[in-house]
């Protein structure tokens, strides 16, 4: 599979041509990330947009543990997935850090040519957000499933009927 | 006589302080060894892991990396709880159940 037909195939590219697939893989480039190796880091500037086109990438946050800040996975994300989205969504800022789970191969973009790309083919672009607000969705469905359980168990640990 | 009393006294005074001597140089001996252990001790096993009473596990057993182990773990579950569900139109019967556990939710999975 070449890089057009993998990025095609991709959550976020999903529903392009053939030729909007391709002059998204001439404005990109293939880069690799070896196995624990921090692809960005959270509160840091997003400017990439990455594809995961083989491999797996954790998504981490910072927790204290024992007096100590440690990584912790959230999720695992493996081929096909968007890593660094903020970089398209203001205020451009990584809301996570990912690490290279095993040896990965990214397909990156910098935002500036995602959008010049997009200036002059807004349909690709209304294709792409409309993808991209399908995993943001998902994202804040997901955290909001996951807060309003955290609270009701301490709610019901803590008044107990 | 008194001389006597004064020379038993003296010897049962010095007998004491001969005692308390003793006693303090074995406890300064056995801290000083305490002290020279302890570090390796404790980079053999930085934080105990059972009462060393009771041998019974204590809360605070886990290292670090077993801690984040752990989480990891729980996070993995709450996810694969969650997701597995969202992308679903739901009543409200379904929201107990994905929020709060209610096992009469349940029932629409099967519909």
């Amino acid at each position: 599979m070449n890089a057009a037909e993998s990025l095609k195939a991709s959550v976020l590219f999903s529903g392009l041509d053939s030729g909007q697939s391709g002059r998204l893989a001439d404005i990109g480039r293939e880069t690799a990330a070896a196995a624990g190796e921090f692809i960005f880091k959270i509160g840091t500037e997003a400017d990439k947009l990455h594809i995961i086109i083989s491999g797996s990438v954790e998504l981490t946050f910072p927790l204290l543990v024992m007096g100590e800040i440690k990584d912790v996975r959230f999720q695992t994300l493996e081929n096909g997935r968007a890593l660094a989205w903020s970089a398209l969504v203001p205020p451009h800022i990584l809301t996570m850090s990912a690490r290279a789970a095993t040896d990965a191969t990214l397909y990156s973009f910098t935002r500036d040519r995602v959008l010049a790309l997009w200036r002059e083919d807004p349909r690709m672009g209304l294709v792409v957000m409309t993808n991209l607000a399908r995993v943001i969705g998902s994202r804040l469905h997901e955290a909001q499933a996951l807060w309003v359980r955290e609270l009701q168990r301490n709610v019901s640990e803590t008044y107990r009927g | 006589m008194l001389a006597t009393i004064l020379i038993a006294g003296t010897l049962f005074g010095m007998m004491l302080l001969i005692l308390w001597n003793g006693y303090r140089n074995v406890e300064l001996s056995r801290l000083d060894a305490g002290e020279r252990e302890r570090p390796a001790a404790q980079a053999a096993d930085p934080v105990a892991k059972r009462c060393v009473l009771c041998n019974a596990p204590l809360a605070s057993s886990a290292t670090r990396d077993e801690v984040v182990h752990e989480l990891q773990r729980r996070i993995d579950v709450e996810r694969a709880w969650v997701v597995d569900f969202l992308d679903r139109p739901a009543p409200e019967v379904f929201a107990r159940y994905l929020y709060q556990g209610d096992p009469s939710g349940s029932q629409w999975l099967r519909h």
